[in-house]
């Protein structure tokens, strides 16, 4: 038994990336591939039909794949990218979930963001909040 | 896109989370058995990639957009393959979360690859 057992590497991962954090890992890479993939699809194909959704999805993609980048990434300027990173997705999901409700056609094409995620389960709602969690948490025992 | 497939893909998705949740009180993190149920859904990934080629070689493909519906699908391989040895650099109780989160994953982007290939209109 143990077929994966020689990619066990704990020591070289991050404080950020243990743990809980290499969820925190994985939920970024996975909402990272799905909102680059939808953003990369919407430009390339129907771009004109809705540049502010379709601006925004691309938006969305970039900073889920910097917080990704910043998580596994050692020391404290990376600490601090994941802060802002994290801060800018709580910031941009509650003003684009909460500006889709108020002006719905503006956002009838969707975006990750809009009605608070709720294409995603409203995963990309809770994640910010469980990363401000993690990095305050992570932060503390530094 | 097969019924069949799609639903073998959905069940062993969900049954891939269950049996993550259930495993932390018996093992606390994943094992061997964690990298079968994996392996298994990877390898119905994989026959869905023959399925479709040979669908496109036929003429034939997604009422919907091609191109979303191959990027979900090879999304979803890369999601079970790296999350699976990803889980497995520092295997502990969260990295049965991971295998809960390929798993609800794997299940939902196949079941809006069944949307996009029977019910999307391009």
């Amino acid at each position: 038994m143990g077929i994966l057992k020689g990619v066990s590497d704990s020591e070289k991962l991050t404080t950020r990336s243990k743990g809980f954090g290499s969820f925190l890992v994985v939920a970024y890479g996975i909402l990272a591939l799905a909102a680059l993939g939808r953003s990369f699809i919407q430009i390339t194909s129907r771009f004109e039909e809705a540049p502010l959704s379709y601006s925004l999805s691309a938006v969305s993609a970039l900073v889920y794949i910097v917080a990704l980048v910043a998580l596994l990434l050692k020391g404290s300027f990376w600490h601090s990218v994941a802060w802002v990173a994290i801060s800018f997705e709580m910031v941009g999901v509650l003003l684009i979930g909460t500006a889709s409700i108020i002006w719905p056609d503006q956002f009838q094409h969707t975006t990750v963001w809009s009605l608070y995620g709720n294409g995603y389960g409203f995963f990309p709602l809770v994640l910010p909040m469980l990363g401000i969690w993690w990095l305050w948490k992570v932060g503390k025992n530094r | 896109m097969a019924d069949w497939l799609t639903w073998t893909l959905i069940i062993a998705g969900l049954f891939g989370a269950v049996f993550a949740f259930v495993s932390y009180p018996i093992w606390k993190r994943p094992n061997d058995l964690h990298i079968f149920v994996a392996g298994a859904i990877a390898l119905l990934l994989l026959v869905q990639v023959g399925l479709g080629i040979a669908t496109a070689i036929a003429g034939a493909g997604p009422s919907g957009n091609t191109a979303e519906w191959w990027l979900y699908l090879i999304t979803a391989v890369v999601v079970v393959f790296v999350g699976t040895i990803w889980s497995f650099v520092d295997p502990n109780k969260w990295s049965l979360l991971i295998h809960a989160a390929i798993g609800i994953t794997i299940a939902v982007m196949v079941y809006r690859m069944h949307q996009i290939w029977f019910i999307q209109i391009a």
